[in-house]
Order: structure tokens, then sequence, then C-alpha cells
């Protein structure tokens, strides 16, 4: 084997100032973002695709009716597919459609189009569309097209939700015809929006690569290609963008922050998302079904020493189940804190026996998980408990033999219920596997019905403040970990900021949240 | 010698009936795969519409019947997860595997054999004692742990090599040495044993009495005989390379063969985990086979014993 | 075939006159720490190893700077790296031993039927061989554990699974030599029972191939625990293993590289320490470890 047979480096040795020129000059010359992603989808169906991986690509590939601006603090709404909308009850909402906007393919978007997108989710078509469903759509009833620029959202009840989640990607609109042509299948490996990048090309699990839509009807996309690589380890992720042969990574937790700062040419983007790390304690096993036990579970964790080791002091300890600095935060609520003593207060009244109690968890699936884990075992054996660790392999396996497990509650849209409704509702498994029993809280279910469907937010939000208290100090469903925080690193040529008022994870390419220095 | 060879063949092709036919029972055992795709859960309603879409609401031996008359016309199924034929998911994923595991063969002759060679006819000197040195490092340390170093030095500080992809012969450097190191160690271990083995028996003590010249001795005689049982070896470091392969692939970072099998036993994808193991065994039969032929002709003792 | 045992019997006088080289000896002393390490564990490590101190999370190795009580440095949740290399040597020697006996054992039962009854017998246990060969084995781990759980004792199970079929070819092959041999034929024709041949002639001849396989067979296995870790599919925590440790350390090799090199350090000595006195033994006995 020759070099010569070696195409596309020259020989490599004591050439890095040339690399890097090559991979700089490559992002400039082609305006091709290549970006590193620790995870992948399996196909890219807007309605169907709820994970954090999905939300990476979606956002730049389809459009919703309304269309969060993603640059600005407060919750703005701004046009999207729709160029109006209007409130004609309390359930009912009234949706001017924008004249001509194009599909990938080529054809005209009609509202046949949009009441079908929505439809699919609204009635839950295919078991595909039920995740979907529970987290944003319950309470629509159906899409129905006016005329020919004219759709009509129809809620079961009113609902004070209608807008945001409208905005929500999961409402992306996707073309009737090519559905019902290519089938359910095909169309999510062949997906057709209207956004401003089209696919070009998808390998499943492992590639997508995005083009300009020239006939998008907003404005253009910044970019001409988007290349997304999966990279699953950090250490080869983070070599990638050192040596140039990506652009931009995601997921970097602070204490690999190091190896990226005060290096020339990389800049690193970091937030504490508006998610918590959760534990959910099952409410149904003795001895957890003991409502003091489970305070004193979340009494005993220190969350300041594990924010501080494990994140570096980056991430967030959480006062309650809301996120501050968000739109939607009720200020002044604090339920959260560290108290051993009254852990082992409580522990004594409950009249624990050392029964075990199982910490069961996923090893590589969320940041640091695996180590929280530990450390949480040992504050809870410091106050008399007695853990046990035991390691799932997700969400397959059975449910309903597990003692605890972990999850994620991330804001799924900027309001109070937006961590909440889509978690801890009747349509969430904790409720159907019998983690989360409400019923024990009389209040619960009052509380709960007026922060969904009343229309007025004073009212909406004095609820709220009250369900709080109820979830953290009587029924104590969860312990709540922290924020986890994360960065991007991306070459200094790129500027992009993190996202405002959409869920977490969302890559945002779209015209004005990104741009590329020649 | 016909006749060995085709009850050879007999059993080989009985060997993947029975490998398929445990791989399908163990599959349908350890889960249904709508529990894996969908985390919401499903109703009974649509689990059982999903499992007659994909004709798992059948008993177990009528979809095992229905899938050998399936494979025998050719067709491997659709994949329950991405929905699309098993074939094109495996197709879309050999390119690179394949490189990667025929440079890896070629790297493990090419330096394996030399190495082993060395440390047996030097075997009291430096130069020996350091060739088994390499061999033994390059099965002392875990796959991933060796690939990690290997980007840290050679892309992450000296940028020589891309830590990512598998697009040019670049690409496929760090990932072949990775691979290979520990075939390299085998290969090169039992060549040694092999070749001190062969060199202190009657035939060579013969051959150096005839006054044959050292070099013809080795040459002809020791080596030729010690590389048959290092050739089957070979034949069964075959496994090994599965796992080796799919740490490999997750490092650097592209989609191979070994990543689609994973996934599909993860998520429980029938289809795809039978297509993998299918594969594999025929494989690893064929390889064997040709191996125990090649033994055959060389050794009528075999055909007794075997 | 033939050969072999007459070159292994050969030997045995040899070994009188012959003194044990020096590195011989090392690797002997080498090994024994290591073992007693493990075996000693309790007694030997400073601290508990599963304990966390958050607060004093990836100091270095005590002579670096770090904290004076931690020889080795802390990992990532401040527990004290000294003792879960201890610890983690215990586990994975443990693992490792436990695997590699119970599969020799295994092997070695179903090679000594397969070669001594011959026939139908032989010809189904071989049919067992070709399939374990033919079957991906990590799909059998992967499979195994979701059907059976997380245990220790269900990975160990799994990991001995790993190579029996190899001592099984080769002990079949041995006894297949050692029946054509003309004083078991002798004892055979005067009434011996199968048990007794088995066991007072066929084992005692295979014993040195086999302990030559053994060695040779263990660096194997404990690297297999390590590439199990890496994929989320090992010991479990917190349990400490070596595996879990490099595995666990990997994205910190450049921050804190320490959490990597002490037990890395450890499996490259007991592998190379086997791998050795295996090369060692096997010279020794001179004996053949594939058909």
């Amino acid at each position: 084997m020759t070099r010569s047979t070696f195409s596309s480096r020259p020989p490599a040795i004591g050439l890095i100032a040339l690399f890097t020129c090559v991979g700089l000059a490559s992002l400039a010359a082609s305006q091709e973002l290549r970006v590193g992603v620790q995870s992948h989808v399996r196909a890219l169906d807007v309605q169907a695709e709820t994970s954090n991986a999905g939300a990476q690509f979606l956002h730049n590939i389809y459009d919703t009716l309304l269309e969060i601006d993603t640059t600005a603090q407060q919750l703005k709404f701004k046009p999207g597919l729709a160029v109006s909308w209007q409130r004609v009850a309390g359930d009912t909402l009234e949706i001017k459609l924008r004249p001509n906007v194009k599909f990938h393919d080529g054809s005209v978007m009609t509202a046949d189009d949009v009441a079908f997108s929505l439809n699919r989710v609204f009635k839950i078509a295919l078991p595909a569309f039920r995740s979907s469903n529970g987290r944003f759509f319950y309470n629509f009833d159906r899409a129905e097209a006016v005329d020919a620029s004219t759709v009509r959202v129809v809620a079961k009840k009113p609902d004070p939700l209608m807008e945001i989640l409208l905005a929500a990607r999961n409402a992306g609109v996707t073309s009737k015809a090519h559905v019902e042509h290519v089938g359910f299948d095909q169309s999510g490996l062949a997906p057709i929006g209207t956004g401003p990048y089209r696919v070009a090309s998808f390998k499943p699990n492992q590639e997508v690569i995005l083009e300009r839509f020239d006939d998008f009807w907003g404005e253009k996309a910044p970019l001409q290609r988007i290349r997304y690589v999966r990279i699953p380890e950090m250490a080869p992720r983070i070599t990638a963008l050192v040596n140039g042969d990506v652009d931009f990574i995601v997921q970097i937790p602070p204490d690999q922050e190091h190896l990226l700062r005060n290096r020339p040419n990389i800049k690193l983007v970091g937030t504490a998302w508006p998610m918590f790390h959760v534990y959910v304690l099952n409410m149904s096993v003795p001895p957890l079904d003991n409502p003091k036990i489970r305070r004193a579970l979340n009494l005993a964790i220190d969350r300041d020493a594990l924010v501080k080791a494990l994140w570096d002091g980056k991430a967030v300890v959480p006062k309650s189940h809301q996120f501050p600095g968000t739109a939607s935060e009720i200020p002044g609520v604090n339920l959260i804190r560290f108290d051993p003593a009254e852990a082992q207060k409580l522990l004594r009244e409950a009249g624990y026996s050392g029964a075990p109690i199982t910490l069961n968890f996923q090893q590589h699936y969320y940041t640091y998980g695996n180590l929280a884990a530990q450390a949480v075992a040992d504050m809870w054996k410091d106050v008399g408990i007695n853990v046990k660790l035991q390691v799932i392999e997700g969400f397959g396996q059975d449910p309903k033999t597990l003692m605890t497990r972990d999850w994620s509650n991330p804001l799924y849209y900027p309001d109070l219920l937006g961590a909440f409704d889509t978690h801890w509702t009747k349509s969430s498994w904790v409720s159907r596997d019998k983690f989360f029993l409400p019923e024990l809280a009389p209040e619960w279910e009052k509380l709960y019905s007026v922060i969904r469907f009343s229309l007025d937010p004073n009212e909406r939000r004095a609820a709220h403040k009250r369900l709080l208290e109820v979830g953290e100090t009587e029924l104590v469903p969860w312990v709540l970990l922290y924020q986890p925080y994360e960065s991007f690193a991306m070459n200094d040529r790129v500027t992009w900021s993190i996202p405002h008022n959409v869920r977490p994870y969302v890559l945002s390419f779209r015209a004005g949240e990104i741009s590329v220095r020649k | 010698m016909l006749r060995y060879l085709a009850g050879k063949g007999f059993r080989s092709v009985l060997t993947v009936f029975a490998v398929l036919l445990i791989t399908f029972v163990a599959a349908r055992i350890s889960g249904n795969p709508f529990q894996f795709l969908y985390d919401d859960g499903l109703t009974q309603e649509e689990q059982a519409a999903l499992d007659q879409e994909f004709g798992l609401d059948r008993p177990w031996p009528a979809q095992f019947v229905s899938y050998l008359g399936q494979i025998a016309r050719g067709n491997f199924g659709r994949s329950i997860a991405q929905r699309r034929p098993v074939v094109h998911l495996y197709a879309e994923a050999i390119g690179p595997t394949l490189r990667l595991a025929a440079l890896s063969f070629l790297a493990t002759v090419a330096i394996g054999l030399p190495l082993g060679l060395t440390a047996a006819l030097a075997r009291h000197s430096a130069l020996g004692v350091a060739a088994m040195g390499v061999a033994f490092v390059g099965y002392a340390v875990p796959h991933f742990l060796l690939a990690i170093i290997l980007i840290l030095i050679f892309s992450f500080y000296l940028n020589w090599l891309p830590s990512i992809g598998s697009e040019t012969w670049w690409h496929f450097i760090m990932p072949t040495i990775t691979l290979s190191a520990g075939l390299i160690a085998a290969i090169a271990r039992y060549l040694r044993g092999e070749m001190l083995g062969v060199l202190s028996q009657d035939f060579v003590r013969t051959a150096r009495a005839k006054g044959l010249p050292e070099s013809m001795v080795i040459g002809k005689h020791a080596v030729r005989n010690a590389l048959i049982p290092v050739i089957t070896v070979l034949g069964l470091k075959f496994n090994g390379l599965v796992s080796g392969s799919l740490i490999v692939e997750t490092v650097f970072s592209f989609q191979g063969v070994g990543q689609i099998f994973i996934g599909s036993v993860q998520l429980r994808d029938y289809p795809v985990l039978q297509f993998g193991v299918i594969a594999f065994a025929l494989t690893v039969v064929v390889v064997n086979f040709l191996v125990d032929a090649l033994y055959a002709v060389v050794d009528p003792r075999v055909r007794r014993s075997g | 075939m033939a050969s072999l045992f007459e070159a292994s019997a050969a030997a045995t006088p040899a070994r009188r006159r012959r003194p044990l080289p020096a590195y011989v000896i090392i690797l002997m002393v080498i090994g024994a720490v290591l073992v007693l390490n493990a075996l000693l564990a309790p007694w030997l490590a400073p601290f508990d190893p599963d304990t966390t101190r958050l607060l004093r999370r990836l100091r270095p190795p005590s002579w670096l700077g770090g904290p004076s009580e931690s020889w080795f440095g802390t990992d990532q949740l401040g527990r004290d790296l000294l003792s879960r290399c201890i610890y983690g040597l215990r586990t994975s020697l443990g693992i490792a031993l436990v695997g590699t006996l119970i599969g020799c054992a295994v092997g070695t039962t179903i090679g000594l039927i397969s070669g001594y009854l011959g026939r139908a017998v032989d010809t189904v246990l071989m049919m067992l061989v070709d399939i374990q060969i033919a079957l991906p084995y990590l799909l059998l781990v992967l499979v195994g554990i979701a059907v059976l759980g997380t245990d220790l004792s269900v990975l160990i199970l799994l990991i001995s699974l790993h190579s029996w079929e190899n001592y099984a070819r080769l002990v079949r092959g041995q006894v297949l030599a050692v029946r054509a041999l003309p004083y078991i034929e002798a004892s055979e024709a005067l009434g011996a029972s199968t048990i007794r041949i088995l066991f007072r002639h066929v084992l005692p001849n295979i014993a040195s191939p086999l302990l030559v396989m053994l060695t040779l067979n263990f660096p194997a296995i404990l690297l297999l625990e390590s590439s199990l870790s890496f994929l989320g599919i090992g010991v479990q925590p917190p349990t400490a293993s070596l595996g879990r440790m490099v595995g666990e350390g990997r994205h910190q090799m450049l921050a804190a590289w320490w959490l990597v090199v002490a037990p890395a350090a450890l499996i490259l000595m007991v592998t190379l320490t086997a791998q050795l006195l295996g090369d060692w033994l096997r010279d020794r006995l001179d004996v053949k470890t594939e058909k």
C-alpha cells in the first residue's frame, strides 16, 4: 500500500497548519455545515418522531402553522404556514394559510395537506403517533379544511394552549399526496416538508444531508448544505471538531470543555437546559407507597454537591418542578432542600425498617446518569436507607417490576405545563404503570384541570403554584435531580446561540438563527 | 475423500439450520420488538395489528416454516424498526465492514506471520523476545482503549489521521490497527508455538541430517507444517471479529454490519437479527469447511478421526 | 496426534534437570502477588471501594500532589482509586478465573465423553461445538442478559460459555489419540471401566495441553470483561472491575489519565503474566493447543 492510494489526504506529517486551513476552507467555500451528533434517528416523520435526537433535524425540515421566534427571550409567535390565526371560540382556532407554499417535491401546499397532517396526530392514526399525541395533541379533536386557504382547528374542550401546541414541531406539515402515495414507512425515510432545508439523503441512524430549499416561502436558508453525522463516542467527536473534520458538535458535558476552551478557531456555547433529570418513584410498591419515605429520599440528596462535583457547578439545582428564567416561571416557590436530619426523622416516623429500595437506572442514556445514581445511592445510605443499584435496559423492560427508574422531564413548550402535561398525566407511562397515583391527593385532579383548561392566566398560575406544592410535599412521585448543563462547540466562524422557547436539543439553522463568516 | 467432504458439507448445512433455529426461538423469548419500538406503549388492538402485519401472531413453528420458505425464495423480509428490506440495511453497511475485515486480515498475515516466525527462529535472542513482546501487548489492551489512545495521539494531538468516518483509505488506518492487534498477537503466538513443535520433530531432524540447507529446512518443511494449524486458528478467530468490529465501528463512527446487527438485537428486530446470524454462520461454516478441506488434502490422517 | 503424547511424556525427565528461568520465577511472583491482592482485598484496601466523596473527586495520585491518603488518586465520585483497583482486580480475576474454569470443565467433560463414547454421542456433541462456533457470541450474551438479568452470576455464566468449544475440540482430539495407544487398548481389553480409564489414564495425559490452553484463554476472557463493560453489559455499578474502570474512565483520558492508567496497567500485568507463563508452559511441555 503506497501513499498515493490514500486519496484525499496529503502525507500528513507536520502539516497541521495546512489541515486546519483545509478544514476551514471547506466550510467557507461550500457553505456546508458538518455537524457531529451523538445520536441519530431511524426515520424523519415529523408527527411520529418525538425524541431529543429528532429535534436536531425536524426544526429545519418542517414548518408549523405558527412559528416561535427562537431569538426572542419572551415567547413570541410569528406567522409560519399561517399568515393569521384567530380564536373564534375557546375551543376553535381559525387559520388563514399562506398562499403558494411549495413542498420539497415542488407541489403546492393546500388546506387538505394541513388538515391531513394535523389529523394524523389528533386521532392517533398509527401507534407511531401516540407519543406525540400524548405529549401535545390529546385535547385536539379535528382539523378541517374550510376552503382552499382556511383551516379550522377544533379542540375537545376549551384550551388555553392551542397556539403554543400548534407551534410545536410535531404539528409540522407534510404532503398528504406523498404520504398516501408511498406509505407511512417510506415517507419517514424520504420525508417531504415545506421548510428551508430539504432532505437530500438519509441513512437511518447514521447520516442525514440537508440542502437549501430554493423555493422556500420565507427568507432562504443561510447554509447551502448541512451534513449531520453520528459520532457516538466523546473523544472522536471532540477530535473531529479540533481537526476540522466537522464544524459543529453537540452534547459536550462540562468536564470535557477544557479540551476545547482556549483553542484558536473554536468556541463553546453552553446552557443549562430547561429539563430535569428525574427519578420516578413507584408509589404502588412498599416501602415507597409511604409518602414520608418518598419525601425522605428527596431530602437526603445533596444536589449542590452533585452539581458541583459532576457538572462543574454549571447544572442548576431546582427549587420546584419549574425552570428559573423561563417565561412561565412562578417566582418564590422553594420546595426542594437538602435536610438529612429531617429525612431521618421522616424515616423514623414512617417506621422504615430497612426494607431494600432499588434505584433502577440506565447506564449510558443520560449524561452522568451512571455516576449520579451511584452518588445518590451513597447519600441515601447516609440517612439509613438500604439501597440497591440495578441497571435496566430501557423502556422495553417491564416497568411494573421496578421500584424506581431514571427519566428526564424536558420543557417541551414554553408554558406552565410544558414539562408537566407530557409527563405527569394519564397518558403517560407513569400513570399507565401505576408509578404515579394522583388520586391519592384529592386536590390534584381539580387543580390540574384548572391549569390545563382554564382560559384565565391568573387562575392557572395560582392553581399551578398549589399543584407544585402538592406534588413536591404530599404526592412526591419524583426526585428531581438537576437541570443538566451541556455545551455545543463549533468552529468560530459559526455564529449560533441556544434557541429560546423551543424544546431542548433543537438545532436551529434557519435564517436569522445561524450564520457563517466567510 | 469426496465422501468425507460431503459429510462435512452436510454437517455444515445442519449447523447453519440449527443456529438459525436457536436464534429464531431465543430472539422471540427475549421480547417483542414493538415493546421496544414504542416507548409510550400500545393498545392490545395495535399490538395485535402490528404482530399480524409482520406475521408474529402465528405460532412459532408456523412462523419458522414460512420464514424458511421465504428465505428459500431469497426474501429476507423487512426490518421491523426501519420498515425497509433487511438486505438494504446490510448492503449499506457492508462496504466499510468488508474493507476493514480485509485490511485487518492482510495486516494479520503480513505482520503476524513474520512476527511469529521471528519469535520462533530467534527464540533466544533479543529480537525474538522483542517480537513476542509486541505480540503480547497487542493481546493485553482492550480494543476500545487502544482505539481511543490512537485517536488521541494521531488525531487529537498530531492531526495526522481523521478520527471519524470511512471515506478514504486514511480513515482505515487506525481501525485496522485496532481490530488486527489482537489477531496479530494470537497468530504470532500460535505460529511460534507450532514452529517450535515442528522444529523438534523427526522429519525436520531427518531433513537436516540429509544435509539440506537450513533455509530449505525451515522454509519448505517447517513453515509449511506449522502454517496448517495456524490457518485453522485463523478460521476460528472469526467470532472475535464481530465484537471487535462493533467496537471499532462505534469508536470510529461508521455504520458497519456490527452496528446493524447489535442494533437489531437491542430492538428485537427479528428479520434483521436472523439475517445477520445466517450470514455470520454461513461465513464461519464456509471458512471452516475450506480449512477442513485443505486439511484433509494435506493430512490424510484427519479423514479417520474427523 | 500420537507424537504429541510422546513429546509431553518425554518432557517429564527434562523438567527435573532444567531449573526455572529467572523470568519465570519473577512472573510467578507477580502472579502470586496479584492473586493475593485479589484474595486479601478487604484487608489491603485502605478505603471502602464504593464510598463516594463527591468533594474529593478526580484528585491526582498522592505523589503528584493529590491527597496524601490516596496513592492512586480518586475517581469521578471521589472514591479511592487504589481501593477500587484492588477490588476491581478481585472482581475481574474472579470472573475470569471462574469463567475460564467453568468453560474448561464443561468443554473437557464434553470432549471426554465425545471422544470416548464416539458414534452418535460424538456426532451430537460435535454438532453442538459447531453450532457454538457459528453463533455470534455477542448475540448469546445480549439475549442471555435480556432474559436472565444483569446479575454477576449471569455474567459469569455467559462468560464461561465463551470458549468451552475450544476445550471440547482439544480434549476430544487428545482422547482419540490417547485411546489409540497400545496400553489403553490393553486395559480396555482387560475390562477396566470407562470412567476409570478416563480418569486414570486419559485425563492425566491431556492435562498439560489443557493447562496451556487455560493460560492462553484466560487473558482473552479478562479482555472480554472489559469489552462487555464498554458495551454497558459488563459488571454492574457500583461494583468495581478493571474493565468497568477503564470503560468509565475513557472519557477522562486527557483530564484525569490516572483513572484509566491504573486499571489498564493491571489488566496489562495480568494478561502479560498469564500469556508469558502460558507460553513458557507450552515450550516446557511442548504441546500443541489446537488440533
